[in-house]
């Protein structure tokens, strides 16, 4: 299946609040999930990882967040993050709100991002992260949106097992009523 | 004519045209989306024609029409089935529709058009691609195309009256785009100047879908009748909209895409604002805009419906057309204004929207460019900004949702209903909090102003010092409503001035204030929660469109 990135926002979104995460949060996982995806990287697996393992302590949603509320000034580091690749749309985020270069180290990996664009000097999916705002020119490759590619099927699966719980089981009653209009239309 | 320098009069508050009974006696405009695609279309000279027809006598088969811009090409691939009558459903639940379509970006080669057959048929269980750019589905009016099949058929017109009476041979219902199911996203076709303006892709995706129902049943004449079979004459023809069915699932696009909703009022609002200043006003003006009123007279007299509200409200818009042209005829009016103050005194809300209407219709000059203000990039408004305090977002509640103080939450009527999507076909439902098991835990977030007061009443514990991000870190449930709060404060028109799960909302406003940006007519509730409506109606098909001028929404004064 070759998703659109609209498809994966609304899926993204839809499996974390499914998942347990607020309606604000679970937008915020839509929109990383989508913009990672689009700039190549797979961020379905790495949000489907993260709401089966889910611990709010080290959640990227809930770190990323709290960093571009409230901008850092000083280096961050965290032993663990779980996905911790999913921060790396924050650090883009934390580009365009500081107009500062945002060095985003995960394990032997090194993203920067700068108000314009993200760049990737070493890739690396998961270690231990740090992030600092950067004095120098960003160093690496620039990562730019790519062409639409299958999903992971079955990480896209487990993200749909998710997904699933924020739909109401089918009932009569509900068919009836809740749509407002009957099943024919022969007029 | 050289206008004198007046101070401009104010847009409306939100307040006054954010009110649910407001939206839902809205009426199509100018600025509307059909009406954009088609000045576009008139002024850049596109080329309509079927290019493939390959349709037998029971109707069976599939079509392909391609609509040539100066730069590009976007087909209609249309199939056509024979559905029998049992599984004729406008519902989304429904699964085999009498015809299906897409919108393919560029001329489908024989492959695409296969791939197409196995897929859109199946509509959401099928799947299409980033070429496709919106895929939809229509059903037929059952009684009005037989009667004008059989009528073509025996050499004769259709009656009249019953084509007035329906208004379409066929109705689309959802007409999904922006990357669903497979298709192109928005952000894939926005910067292309023919789809700035919203839904202009799917717009003219009904609109081809008008051209090729009109031939389909032309078509299926000749093969009934052979010789004796003539084509509808012209001026009938052109009677003929396409209908469309339409539930649920647009009162949760309003509310979640607010920038986009207050984008499409403000542009709306401004156009009334510009009309309004006007110092200029002849008693050519006077006479031109009676004309019109009488024209909308005459859509009132095609516009049925069984619903008692919209009964209710047709008959206040007569007492009102009556009062209009009694206004109108009494004596010289001295400004546009004083008609919409006049109309704001003395109409109902169903009526006063229908002159707002007409007062921006006269205006083209002062108008039009405002559909490139309708679009909007609501990713650079997501991000919270987390450094404002407690207090401040206090006060901002305040401005905006402050009218709402004196609800009480804790009375059920308030909190009657619930927004939630069905796990059958993910058709968008609403619930009754109090008498349905368990339908709160499936919620959407669709009622801003009660979790902006939960938000609020968080609030009022903490210091007002404290900065939101601090707040949101410890309370992430109140993030949307935080979200929300900020965007709303941002721009006017972003937010539904009332409740949206309270007992007497009916989900039909919203309904009707999104299909009137469409440039519906005719909007025919079925129920609280469900709508039929007309489009293009009236309007110039391909051929005629180099002669056309965009003055055809409502009927021509008899001759």
């Amino acid at each position: 299946m070759i998703p659109s990135l609209s498809e994966i926002t609304a899926t993204g979104r839809k499996a974390a609040k499914g998942a347990g995460y607020s309606w604000g949060l679970a937008d915020e996982a839509g929109r990383a999930t989508a913009w990672l995806w689009d700039h190549g990287i797979d961020s379905i697996t790495a949000l489907a990882d993260l709401l089966d393992h889910g611990d709010p302590d080290t959640c990227p949603i809930y770190i990323g967040t709290r960093l571009c509320d409230a901008p850092f000034n000083r280096a961050i580091t965290f032993e663990t993050v779980q996905s911790p690749i999913l921060l790396l749309s924050f650090a883009a985020e934390l580009g365009k709100i500081t107009q500062n270069t945002i060095q985003l180290t995960i394990g032997t990996g090194t993203y920067f991002a700068t108000a314009e664009a993200m760049y990737c000097d070493t890739p690396c999916m998961n270690g231990p992260v740090a992030m600092l705002r950067h004095k120098d020119a960003p160093m690496g490759d620039r990562l730019a949106p790519v062409d639409r590619r299958a999903a992971p099927a079955e990480a896209w699966a487990r993200l749909g097992t998710w997904e699933h719980k924020t739909y109401a089981p089918a009932t009569e009653a509900s068919r009836l009523a809740g749509a407002g209009a009957g099943l024919s239309d022969n007029d | 004519m050289e206008e004198t320098h007046v101070h401009k009069i104010p847009l409306r508050p939100a307040s006054q045209v954010m009110k649910l009974s407001r939206m839902g006696s809205a009426h199509a405009h100018r600025l509307s989306f059909m009406r954009i695609l088609m000045r576009r279309m008139q002024r850049e000279n596109w080329r309509v024609e079927p290019t493939e027809f390959n349709i037998d006598g029971n109707g069976v088969g599939n079509a392909v029409y391609t609509a040539h811009t100066p730069t590009r090409a976007y087909s209609l691939v249309a199939f056509a089935h024979d559905l029998p009558a049992e599984l004729r459903s406008d519902r989304v639940i429904a699964e085999a529709w009498d015809c299906t379509f897409t919108l393919f970006d560029g001329i489908p080669t024989v492959d695409d058009v296969e791939r197409l057959s196995q897929n859109v048929p199946l509509q959401e269980a099928g799947r299409i691609s980033q070429s496709e750019l919106s895929l939809s589905r229509a059903n037929r009016s059952v009684r009005l195309w037989a009667h004008v099949v059989d009528r073509l058929a025996s050499g004769e017109q259709p009656d009249a009256q019953m084509v007035n009476d329906v208004g379409y041979l066929m109705r689309t219902t959802a007409v999904y785009g922006s990357g669903k199911f497979g298709a192109a996203d928005r952000q894939d076709i926005a910067d292309r100047p023919e789809f700035t303006a919203p839904f202009q892709s799917e717009m003219l995706s009904v609109y081809l879908t008008r051209t090729f129902v009109m031939d389909l049943v032309e078509h299926m004449a000749r093969a009934k009748g052979g010789d004796t079979a003539v084509p509808i004459d012209p001026d009938m023809r052109r009677q003929f909209g396409i209908g469309n069915s339409t539930g649920l699932g647009m009162a949760p696009f309003i509310l979640n895409h607010p920038i986009l909703l207050n984008n499409w009022v403000a542009s709306k609002e401004e156009a009334l604002s510009r009309v309004r200043t006007l110092s200029s006003f002849t008693q050519d003006d006077q006479a031109r805009f009676a004309d019109l009123v009488i024209r909308a007279d005459l859509n009132w007299q095609l516009w049925h419906s069984e619903h008692p509200l919209q009964i209710e409200k047709l008959a206040a818009l007569r007492s009102d057309l009556d009062a209009l042209h009694g206004f109108l005829n009494a004596g010289p009016i001295v400004s546009w204004d004083a008609i919409y103050c006049w109309g704001e005194e003395n109409l109902s809300e169903e009526g006063c929207e229908l002159v707002v209407s007409l007062l921006i219709e006269c205006h083209p000059e002062f108008v039009d460019e405002l559909s490139d203000c309708m679009s909007a990039d609501e990713s650079l408004d997501f991000r919270i900004k987390g450094d404002v305090k407690a207090g401040d977002v206090l006060a901002q509640i305040e401005q905006i949702y402050g009218w709402a103080d004196t609800l009480d939450w804790d009375e059920n009527s308030h909190n009657a209903r619930v927004w939630y999507v069905s796990e059958e076909k993910l058709e968008p439902r609403l619930g009754e909090r109090f008498e349905e098991d368990d339908i709160a835990d499936y919620e959407q977030p669709l009622s801003p102003l009660r979790d902006v007061f939960r938000f609020a009443q968080c609030l009022e514990s903490k210091d007002k010092d404290v900065t939101i991000a601090e707040i949101l870190l410890a309370y992430p449930e109140h993030r949307h409503a935080a979200r929300r709060v900020q965007i709303a404060a941002k721009y006017p028109y972003a937010e539904i001035r009332d409740n949206t799960i309270c007992a007497k909302m009916l989900p039909i406003d919203m309904l009707r204030f999104k299909l009137s940006f469409f440039g519906a007519k005719h909007f025919d509730p079925r129920s609280d929660r469900w709508v039929r409506i007309n489009m293009f109606a009236g309007a110039p098909y391909p051929q005629e469109l180099a002669n056309a001028a965009d003055d055809w929404f409502y009927p021509a004064l008899p001759s």
